[in-house]
C-alpha cells in the first residue's frame, strides 16, 4: 500500500466521509513518522518509505478493525428498524380509521340524516318551545 | 520474532494501549514504540491495529484525542486518558494482576515441567 493509496484505501471504507478523512489523515501522520525514523537509521528513502507500509499491516484487516468501531450496533439496528416498521404500522392503521370513520359517514348518510330529523323533529313538537 | 496467540493479545490489548498513556497524551507512532521498548520487543505489532483500538477506546470515552500541527508542518494525533479512562486503566491493571497470578499459580510449575519433556 503506497502512500497515495491510503486515500485510495479510505475512500473504500464504509464510513462517512469525514470520518474517512480523519482516519487517512492519521495514518498518513504514522508513516511520515515512521519513515522519518527509518531514514534517521540509515534507509535509503524509498526503502523506508516501503517498509513503514509494510509495518502498518494488512489493510483489509485494519478496514476491518475501523469498521468494527464505527458500526452501529446491530442491536440498535434492529431496534431501529422495529421502531420504524411499528410507527409504520401505526401510521397506515391510523390513517385508516381515520378514512373508515370519514367513507361511513358518506356510506351512511342515513344516519347523519337520523340525526337531523330527530332535531326538527324535537323542535316541530307542540308545547317545546325553540331557544335561541 | 516472539510468539502468542492472536486472542491472547486482544485479551490483554485494552490494558496495554491505556497503560502507555498512563505518564500523559501521546500520539499512535509514540504508543507502537513505547509498546516496543517497553516488553523488550515482545509486542511487535502490526502498526495499523492500534488505530482502530485507539479509535474504539476514544468512543467509549477512555481516551480523547486532539490534532497538532508541528514546527516543521507535519500533523500527529495527540491521545490523553480521560477521567473515565484513569479509573479503567486502574479496574484493568487490577483485573489482569489478579489474573495473570492466578493463571502463574495454576501454570508455573507444569510450564517447567513439559518444558524439560520437549
Amino acid at each position: 500500500m503506497e502512500r497515495d493509496e491510503i486515500d485510495e484505501w479510505s475512500r473504500s471504507l464504509p464510513l462517512p466521509g469525514r470520518r474517512r478523512r480523519s482516519i487517512a489523515r492519521e495514518l498518513r501522520a504514522h508513516l511520515a513518522d515512521s519513515r522519518r525514523e527509518l531514514e534517521l537509521a540509515g534507509w535509503h528513502p524509498e526503502a523506508a518509505a516501503r517498509e513503514s507500509l509494510r509495518r502498518l499491516g494488512d489493510p483489509a484487516e485494519m478496514a476491518e478493525g475501523f469498521v468494527q468501531v464505527y458500526r452501529r450496533p446491530r442491536r440498535a439496528t434492529i431496534g431501529l428498524a422495529f421502531g420504524l416498521a411499528t410507527a409504520l404500522m401505526l401510521g397506515i392503521y391510523g390513517a385508516s380509521g381515520t378514512f373508515a370513520s370519514a367513507s361511513s359517514a358518506h356510506t351512511h348518510p342515513s344516519r347523519a340524516h337520523v340525526t337531523h330529523s330527530s332535531h326538527v323533529k324535537q323542535a316541530a313538537e307542540p308545547g317545546v318551545k325553540r331557544q335561541r | 520474532m516472539p510468539t502468542y496467540s492472536k486472542e491472547l493479545l486482544k485479551g490483554a490489548a485494552d490494558t496495554l494501549v491505556l497503560s502507555s498513556f498512563a505518564d500523559g497524551e501521546k500520539y499512535g507512532y509514540q504508543v507502537v514504540k513505547e509498546l516496543e521498548r517497553r516488553s523488550e520487543g515482545f509486542f511487535c505489532l502490526k502498526e495499523g491495529t492500534l488505530y482502530p483500538i485507539l479509535h474504539r477506546l476514544e468512543k467509549q470515552g477512555l481516551l480523547t484525542g486532539r490534532w497538532e500541527t508541528m514546527p516543521n508542518g507535519s500533523e500527529r494525533r495527540y491521545y490523553v486518558l480521560t477521567g473515565k479512562g484513569r479509573r479503567a486503566l486502574s479496574d484493568k491493571l487490577n483485573e489482569w494482576q489478579t489474573f495473570a497470578q492466578a493463571v502463574g499459580r495454576v501454570t508455573g510449575s507444569l510450564a517447567l515441567d513439559w518444558n524439560e519433556v520437549r
